[in-house]
């Protein structure tokens, strides 16, 4: 009835509810084929066929066999390209850049010096001219301008071009294994030292080692800090993304104060939800920390300082990283790392498959709205002096000043 | 619009201004990707095959690559480029290394053999779907097809796997 009603306008001379019409069409698939579809998106979710679904379709058969087979090929060039491929793809391709296109700029014609035709030049009187020697003039004024220009470009240098200041206490940006976006942690700090992480001599990452919990009640157990995760779904303007949680690894440092400077890694898939599904984008990984300096190599890519509400971090994207896991992200990676009291929260995913930074920052602001730390190890502060004390865990205690509801 | 879209497009429109940056970003952001499909189809042994048909698929992109944005069909660049290195893998005739002492039981190897052996729309079709392991809806923008005509393809293409084996027992059989 309504596509009648739509059509029934045609004659009105409105053409646009017709083309409406076809465009939401549904794609009509005959049974078999909706069938296939159906399997295709049940394996990719890692559920098995079913007897019901096999029986009576070779086609089916064969799918469930080959999918099982290709998993190994699925495993397969993960590790990192062939030397050079990139830039010989890039300079292959740059033969065939057109050149960019120069602004046309219109030149006022230039009067000869001093002289214009419309304006009569004046008879002048006779100067008296100083026929005494002028060098020794020329030269102090010539130092003089020197010791200017030199005071300008130090004083330009020291105020523009100098790194820009951090209000950052654990984030920090490097290049080359210099800071060029300092962290500033406290004073009394001291870097932990862990013997089983490994510090990278070409890149300023911190290898540790995780190793898989159980659960997250196990895993909020073996750190100091509440464990903050993903919310399961986020829309950012008219997208909509679920976040499918996988699992939890803690990296603990063997070192003194084992618990102290643990470290933990969520693994998450981001999916797209299209209205009519959803699309896998890709697997994202989260690392959180406690008093730990968390660095970024500008050197690989572009970065930028954000605000997500009262969280300040840093926004990495580029190719490849290597997270603290030791995992190399190869492709377009984007790295968003913010910091919120002494915790420092990495999220990391593939831009090519889809992961924005309006994506992640709507992440961040919906964990700022609504945490969602996992209650199976209270977690507060000793608030003996008024000021946190790291690495100690303390069963909340009931308010006696709330009621008691039941 | 999907997710990195928006993007893709300005790159491509980037690139057609002559924009050296964006050339780079767009083989940064796609390079992994398109090697990764391009090699799970040849096999690991054709490395430096794979590594040459990615390059020629960046190359046929980029004389290309100011038809890549058209209007509300253009598909993220991702998937265009996996239906570009089908079409190269195609076009070169590309197979998986041919192992003196083939194993019967390597059933991957034979997927592979399989797959080049096919017309390369049904191919890329089960290509995708394997070793991709691409939705539906992705499988028929990396062919440039409908969603019915991309499960068709896949469907053809499991059925001639089913044929070419059965043809093989039939032949052990006789001549047991």
């Amino acid at each position: 009835m309504d596509s009648l009603r739509r059509i029934y306008s045609l004659g009105k001379g409105n053409l646009r509810p017709i083309r409406s019409i076809f465009k939401q069409r549904p794609t009509r698939m005959s049974k078999a084929e909706a069938r296939l579809e159906a399997a295709l998106n049940q394996l990719r979710d890692g559920v098995p066929l079913n007897w019901t679904q096999l029986e009576d379709d070779p086609e089916m058969v064969t799918l469930a066999r080959l999918h099982a087979v290709a998993q190994e090929a699925r495993s397969q060039g993960l590790e990192a390209l062939p030397p050079n491929l990139q830039r010989n793809a890039t300079e292959r391709m740059s033969t065939r850049l057109p050149r960019p296109k120069q602004q046309i700029v219109k030149v006022a014609p230039k009067s000869l010096a001093g002289f214009s035709e419309n304006v009569p030049v004046l008879t002048q009187v006779e100067e008296n001219i100083n026929l005494q020697s002028r060098v020794p003039q020329w030269i102090g004024a010539t130092l003089a301008a020197g010791l200017l220009v030199t005071f300008v470009f130090w004083w330009t240098g020291s105020n523009f071009f100098s790194p820009p200041k951090s209000d950052l206490t654990w984030i920090e940006v490097q290049q080359g294994g210099k800071p060029i976006y300092a962290a500033n942690p406290p004073h009394d700090y001291k870097a932990p030292r862990c013997p089983a992480w490994t510090t990278m001599s070409t890149s300023p990452y911190i290898i540790r080692n995780y190793v898989p919990s159980p659960d997250k009640n196990k895993a909020q157990g073996d750190v100091d800090f509440p464990i903050e995760y993903l919310p399961e779904s986020v829309i950012v303007g008219n997208t909509a993304y679920t976040l499918t949680y996988l699992d939890t690894a803690i990296a603990a440092c063997e070192g003194p104060g084992a618990v102290r400077y643990s470290n933990v890694m969520l693994a998450y898939i981001a999916k797209w939800n299209t209205g009519s599904g959803q699309v896998k984008l890709g697997t994202m990984s989260v690392f959180e920390g406690r008093r730990q300096v968390m660095t970024v190599d500008a050197a690989q890519g572009k970065w930028k300082s954000v605000t997500i509400g009262d969280h300040k971090g840093v926004l990495w994207q580029g190719a490849p990283y290597k997270d603290t896991s030791g995992f190399d992200w190869f492709g377009d990676t984007i790295v968003l790392a913010i910091e919120h009291d002494d915790i420092t929260t990495t999220v990391v995913g593939q831009a090519s498959n889809g992961i924005t930074e309006e994506m992640l920052a709507g992440i961040i602001k919906q964990m700022t709205k609504a945490p969602t730390a996992q209650p199976a190890s209270q977690y507060t502060k000793d608030l003996k002096d008024g000021t946190p004390i790291p690495g100690i865990l303390l069963p909340i205690r009931p308010d006696p000043n709330k009621a008691v509801t039941k | 619009m999907q997710p990195g879209l928006e993007l893709d497009i300005s790159l491509a429109k980037d690139i057609g201004e002559g924009k050296r940056e964006a050339l780079d970003r767009v083989v940064n952001r796609h390079l992994g990707a398109v090697y990764r499909y391009v090699l799970r189809r040849l096999g690991p042994e054709q490395e430096s095959l794979a590594a040459d048909v990615t390059q020629d698929t960046f190359y046929m992109a980029m004389r290309q690559m100011k038809r890549y944005p058209r209007g509300t069909r253009t598909v993220p660049m991702r998937l265009w480029l996996l239906r570009l290195a089908g079409k190269q893998i195609a076009r070169r005739k590309a197979k998986p290394a041919v192992v003196e002492f083939e194993d019967p039981d390597d059933e991957l190897a034979s997927l592979r053999e399989a797959i080049a052996g096919m017309h390369e729309i049904e191919g890329a079709a089960i290509a995708l779907a394997l070793f991709e392991e691409l939705p539906p809806e992705e499988i028929a923008d990396a062919l440039g097809v409908s969603r019915r005509a991309a499960m068709r393809h896949l469907r053809n293409a499991l059925q001639r796997i089913n044929k070419a084996q059965a043809e093989e027992l039939e032949d052990w059989s006789i001549d047991g």
